[in-house]
């Protein structure tokens, strides 16, 4: 090696390794930064060490870099794991569970009629309603949304007009489920899949099976196919944004009555959390809708929420009357009143 | 309970902020982390007990980081299922706070196969391939302080090499 290590890189080394334990305690968390604020140097070498360590990671996360790093150290096996057998396997349950489905469809079948079968279902606030379509797919609506059919002999077109759903479709290969929402649209065979419109965007998360999503919007027309555990968002202007893995609990954690913001702003938040509040959420001073904010809301405890977003963004809470308004702090503290 | 929370997280914060950055690489993760473990501590304020806030505050951040950290590497790692599933798919690289791009990646091996032979060996078991001390000085023959050595003068010197060539990419 070409450098002299000192006693300062080695201890940064060493602290950098301890902080990436998951179980380390307060107190070792504290003392070493407390040794990292004693000089720049510290600092330094720490910081140093700890995104070393970081990118380590990131690179042994990727399967061909992790093989690569390990075919270049003696004494080692490599060895593969499995995601891509189990992914397969999955896929091919979910395709024999769509045929057999099929095949025991009993009687007659409703749609060979010619005219379109029409439909709206919407739910109210906070509420979560299931409704059953005609060709047997499921819809369950979360807190003011609204959904309305055409269903035809060749087709079944679905509008999300307001807030979300999520679609349990039933496998019919002859007629595409295709759902229509912010300049958008969703097209499945059998599959189930969430769509969620907030402020531009319609967001789509697929739980199984694979969708396409297509826009053909003022800006551009785009396409984009998306599988399972993943998410695309898409803008009323038609841009589609890049799929992302997702933790499905995580996204349809509507369902069981929490939700998650991760770094949304604030306007889109409380847009959102008005589906499910009882009192009406107001932002009085426009300089703070945009500010980002991460975090789980139960929506039974939306107003608890609220007073402590507003303690840690310092800002003010009024919740006396029919409303609730967040506003910008006035000199002197943010107390809720 | 409200009152005494709100005072431990400000007073914690600079070093609350300064443990996240360190885990995980980026201040605006950092700063979005710690601003949700006090709303979730808030949610519970009422079962906190007052003389051990400023420890539950560094734990309930270790968590989040954890869990933050374990949602990346789901996040990394689904690619390569998602290829199966759907035939069009973007093959730029996933948006990550701590790490510009494979180049990052790249270098990072390209330095630590810098590293002397029993040195390297002994990082990338640990680092790569998840083994333990222990399991590593079985292995290679040699005694359990000998590997963590190994691993410290590997981490230090690849650290520096990472920052001066990082600079240069």
């Amino acid at each position: 090696m070409t450098h002299a290590l000192d006693g300062v890189a080695l201890r940064a080394a060493r602290y950098a390794l301890r902080l990436q334990d998951p179980d380390i305690e307060a107190d070792e968390i504290r003392d070493i930064l407390a040794w990292s604020e004693a000089s720049p140097d510290h600092e330094a070498e720490l910081a140093a060490a700890s995104r070393f360590l970081q990118v380590c990671d990131a690179a042994a996360d990727q399967p061909h870099l992790r093989a690569q790093a390990l075919k270049r150290a003696r004494h080692v096996r490599l060895w593969r794991t499995a995601p891509r057998a189990a992914i397969a396997a999955g896929l091919l349950l979910l395709l024999a569970g769509g045929i057999t489905l099929t095949l025991q469809q009993p009687g007659r079948r409703w749609w060979e009629s010619a005219a379109p079968v029409r439909a709206r279902y919407a739910s109210g606030v906070n509420e979560q309603r299931e409704v059953v379509l005609p060709d047997g797919s499921a819809v369950l609506l979360s807190g003011r949304s609204v959904v309305s059919i055409s269903f035809t002999r060749s087709t079944r077109d679905v509008e999300l007009a307001a807030g979300e759903a999520l679609f349990t479709v039933r496998h019919d290969p002859e007629r595409p489920f295709r759902v229509a929402a912010g300049g958008g649209f969703t097209t499945a065979v059998g599959t189930a899949f969430d769509v969620h419109r907030w402020a531009d965007n319609t967001t789509v998360t697929v739980l199984h099976g694979v969708v396409r999503v297509s826009t053909a919007g003022l800006r551009r027309s785009a396409t984009s196919l998306l599988g399972a555990s993943s998410q695309v968002s898409y803008s009323t202007l038609g841009e589609i944004g890049r799929p992302q893995a997702v933790d499905v609990q995580t996204a349809l954690a509507w369902r069981t009555g929490t939700l998650n913001f991760s770094s949304a702003p604030l306007a889109v938040i409380v847009s959102e959390l008005n589906r499910y509040s009882t009192r009406p959420i107001l932002i009085g001073s426009p300089e703070i809708a945009p500010l980002l904010v991460t975090g789980t809301v139960n929506t039974d405890a939306i107003e608890d929420w609220l007073r402590g977003v507003a303690q840690v963004k310092g800002l003010h809470i009024t919740t006396g009357g029919d409303r609730i308004v967040l506003g910008r702090r006035q000199a002197g503290g943010g107390a809720a009143s | 309970m409200s009152g005494e929370l709100l005072a431990a997280f400000r007073a914690q914060e600079p070093r609350l902020l300064q443990f996240l950055r360190l885990r995980l690489g980026s201040e605006a993760e950092a700063q979005d982390v710690a601003q949700h473990l006090f709303l979730r501590l808030w949610e519970r304020r009422d079962a906190l007990r007052e003389d051990n806030l400023s420890a539950l505050l560094f734990v309930t951040a270790r968590n989040m980081a954890t869990d933050a950290l374990r949602r990346r590497k789901v996040f990394r790692e689904a690619p390569d299922a998602m290829d199966q599933v759907a035939q069009i798919f973007d093959p730029r690289p996933l948006p990550d706070a701590a790490l510009n791009a494979r180049q990052d990646l790249q270098l990072v091996l390209k330095i630590v196969d810098e590293l002397p032979d029993k040195c390297r060996t002994a990082f990338v078991s640990f680092k790569f391939e998840g083994l333990e001390y222990a399991e590593i000085a079985a292995r290679m023959a040699l005694s359990e302080s000998m590997v963590r050595k190994y691993v410290l003068k590997a981490v230090s010197h690849c650290a520096r090499r990472f920052e001066e060539l990082e600079a240069w990419e």
